[in-house]
């Protein structure tokens, strides 16, 4: 390994506009977690197969370990920190939980970014679209029959009315 | 991490993009929507001195010219499925697209100038390239020039794209609308990568009798094989003989069949008439 070589990144993450000291060989994954210290996006294969590093850049979903840090220079960024809204779980998140839908939780960020592209494109995925959606991401726990029944379920809670959702975070609240 | 430091390159034009790499033409690697390039230097099979980034380039439009679909060399797959009239005319494209391995992510980030360059025998793009008769604009120091898919891929990972040149444009002629696409992939699991493919345009008459006929196997051999079955099939009806013979030729036709991790050369060789054929009565659905 050589002397290291840092570059400033500057982008939009989570909704902040954030600067952050790099390696210049960094990767978008590696800049997440270590320059703006954020866990939540993992490595797993660093080969574009699993989907545990998956954000969103400018809007699309990617696995930010095929990406350079450098190359990412200004883009808007989510990360899986940035789903939730404070304490309330976003609905998919939420079906995540109540259905099981993961066990160790490394692959969740491909999973749950993955579900939501899906449900904004398709409010009512059948069963073969769900498992379409997800197959740019691995999971070694699931099996994946849990994980499949979390996005239908999220479909569903997202395509309620918002009085429903009103409810759901009430009771998020209560809770 | 990326073990070596490189240089990082983002042109914003064309020319600024020639320059950079005219500087550095071996040590050179161009870098499109990352999803080959960026692993490759993770596991340190790619050492480039430099990157010369396309990104910011305006690569990434799908417009008509005449007769011809032009699509940049950074459009991604994404893209290709929300050109409505590209994937109305040109189907193939759209079913190419949907099907590549690996999810949204790689869809929203993998683009088919990218694809066609790095000509991997188990992508699915540079048969389709083939089979759609598309032609690629190379730029360098020295102009520009167009180099028809057949003569494009050379070998496994091997194009007739030399140092100091830059795959802009992809273009790809529109079809009529009698013209029938027809696409087989074969592959052990949902999220695996293709062992072969096969892909086919046909048109028939009033009659049924085949007009023209054109068929191309990925995956089969180190690069996209195409088959000549015009002899076989034009100017008569779609028989059960005529699919033997089809099926005859494309084992003939097989002489160095491709081998990797996903299925040795002997099986490619024994599957490549199945694959076509398959793809072969997909157009005739």
């Amino acid at each position: 390994m050589k002397e290291q070589d840092n570059v400033s990144i500057q982008l939009k993450i989570n909704g902040q506009q954030r600067t952050a000291d790099v390696d210049s060989r960094s990767l978008l994954v590696e800049a997440i977690r270590d320059g703006f210290d954020l866990k939540g996006t993992h490595i797993g294969c660093l080969t574009g197969d699993c989907g545990a590093c998956t954000v969103i850049v400018d809007g699309k979903i990617a696995k930010s370990c095929l990406t350079l840090a450098v190359s990412s220079e200004g883009c808007e960024i989510t990360t899986i920190e940035g789903m939730a809204t404070g304490e309330v779980l976003h609905p998919v998140q939420q079906s995540f939980w109540d259905e099981y839908g993961f066990q160790c939780g490394y692959c969740l960020p491909g999973m749950l970014f993955s579900s939501l592209d899906l449900i904004e494109n398709n409010a009512d995925p059948d069963e073969g679209e769900i498992r379409q959606a997800l197959n740019g991401n691995l999971c070694r726990c699931t099996g994946y029959q849990k994980t499949v029944k979390a996005v239908a379920a999220a479909a569903k809670s997202m395509s309620s009315t918002p009085v429903d959702k009103m409810i759901r975070k009430e009771l998020v609240e209560k809770a | 991490m990326i073990k070596e430091k490189f240089l990082y390159k983002s042109p914003k034009t064309i020319e600024e993009a020639i320059a950079v790499l005219a500087e550095k033409k071996e040590g050179s690697t161009i870098l499109g929507g990352g999803t080959w390039v960026v692993p490759e230097m993770t596991s340190w099979k790619r050492n480039p001195e430099q990157i010369v980034d396309l990104r910011h380039m305006n690569l990434a439009t799908v417009k008509k010219e005449g007769e011809d679909f032009v699509l940049g060399a950074m459009v991604t797959y994404s893209q290709i499925l929300e050109s409505t009239s590209l994937i109305e005319n040109v189907k193939l494209l759209g079913i190419v697209s949907k099907g590549i391995t690996g999810g949204a992510q790689i869809r929203n980030f993998g683009t088919i100038g990218g694809s066609a360059v790095y000509a991997n025998p188990g992508s699915d793009m540079p048969a389709a390239l083939v089979t759609l008769s598309a032609r690629l604009s190379l730029v360098s120091e020295d102009g520009k020039r167009e180099v028809p898919a057949e003569e494009f891929f050379l070998d496994a990972f091997k194009t007739a794209i030399q140092p100091g040149e830059i795959l802009t444009e992809i273009s790809i002629p529109s079809f009529d609308s009698k013209q029938k696409f027809g696409y087989y992939k074969l592959k052990f699991g949902e999220s695996s990568w293709p062992i072969a493919t096969g892909a086919c345009l046909i048109k028939l008459d009033n009659e049924d009798k085949c007009q023209s006929v054109r068929l191309v196997l990925g995956g089969i051999c180190a690069a996209p094989l195409l088959v000549d079955v015009t002899k076989i099939l034009v100017d008569s009806p779609i028989t059960k003989e005529k699919l033997a013979e089809v099926e005859q030729a494309v084992h003939d036709a097989v002489e160095q069949p491709w081998s990797d991790v996903l299925a040795t050369a002997d099986y490619r060789k024994s599957i490549a008439s199945v694959v076509a054929k398959r793809a072969l009565l997909d157009a005739l659905r």
